[in-house]
């Protein structure tokens, strides 16, 4: 399955305002909220950043995390109307959000992993990343997303 | 004592622990010293060209299934790591492998790097591989842990 398969545009979030990251991991779980229990998911998230930052550098962070709630892999795309500091390596505040939550159960890792590697990878380019930044709709998001997933 | 002698430690990856063994001794090593552990990935240019001469993939498709291999691995080693409550961050850069290796250590101030020295595999990617090892041992300024 193609990363753009992947994510759907009910769960693109255009220029959602947040202070910090807790509060911009909070609006990305909301946009995936799916019947399960929005504040064991959040904890579980904020506990696994609270290990190491999962920005990626060039503005762009992956809040990830394996929970039993979900069957299959669920991506949001955010993008902050303000940079918020996410403790990247690269120090580069974060506009740009990927939140993946990944099914917990044995066998789903490499699915996991192969989502959060093809996000990681478009994200490197440049020129997805300025698109990402300049859209005006999640339909916009999507075809950006599409021309250059894998 | 080995307690709290290393505070970061940077963990080179290379796209893959070839032998399996190089992402437990590097989070062992953190977790005996409560340091924080970096996992580290170089695409190697120089590889995508070599590549090139024996694949039908374009440089691009090289490219890609490389940066994603080494993101693949990098995730792999964080959730082992964090697994076992490890601070852990990953980063991946591209480039001439020993010398990011390089420069990443001094940039990020790590205490130690914990790299492999595939046996299973041979021919030339075991004598380039082999061949980084010796330049990021002769020239780090910090120790070095060489897992075989």
């Amino acid at each position: 399955m193609k990363l753009n398969e992947q994510i759907r545009e009910e769960r693109v979030l255009l220029n959602f305002k947040a202070e910090n990251r807790d509060a911009a991991i909070g609006k990305l779980v909301d946009a995936a909220i799916n019947g399960f229990d929005r504040e064991a998911v959040l904890t579980a998230i904020l506990e696994r950043e609270a290990l190491g930052s999962t920005g990626v550098g060039h503005g762009v962070a992956v809040p990830h995390v394996r929970i039993d709630a979900v069957e299959t892999p669920i991506v949001v795309f955010g993008r902050s109307q303000n940079p918020i500091d996410f403790e990247a390596l690269d120090e580069e505040p974060c506009s740009l959000f990927f939140l993946v939550l990944s099914p917990a159960k044995q066998g789903a890792q490499e699915l996991h992993l192969q989502t959060m590697a093809r996000i990681s990878r478009l994200m490197r380019n440049e020129n997805v990343r300025e698109a990402l930044m300049t859209v005006e709709t999640p339909a916009a998001v999507m075809k950006a997303i599409k021309a250059n997933a894998s | 004592m080995e307690e709290n002698l290393f505070k970061k430690i940077l963990l080179v990856v290379e796209g893959g622990d070839l032998d399996g063994v190089v992402t437990p001794v590097a989070i062992a090593r953190a977790i005996a010293n409560q340091a924080k552990l970096i996992v580290l990935n170089v695409v190697d240019h120089l590889a995508i060209n070599r590549m090139k001469r024996f694949s039908e993939q374009s440089l691009t498709e090289i490219e890609i299934e490389l940066e994603e291999k080494g993101w693949r691995a990098l995730y792999f080693a964080e959730e082992m790591a964090k697994d076992e409550g490890v601070p852990t961050m990953i980063q991946q850069k591209s480039g001439v492998v020993e010398n990011e290796i390089l420069k990443e250590a001094v940039r990020l101030k790590v205490d130690l790097i914990v790299l492999g020295y595939p046996r299973k595999v041979s021919g030339q990617a075991k004598r380039l591989t082999q061949g980084r090892a010796e330049k990021v041992i002769e020239n780090s300024v910090c120790s070095i842990l060489v897992v075989k």
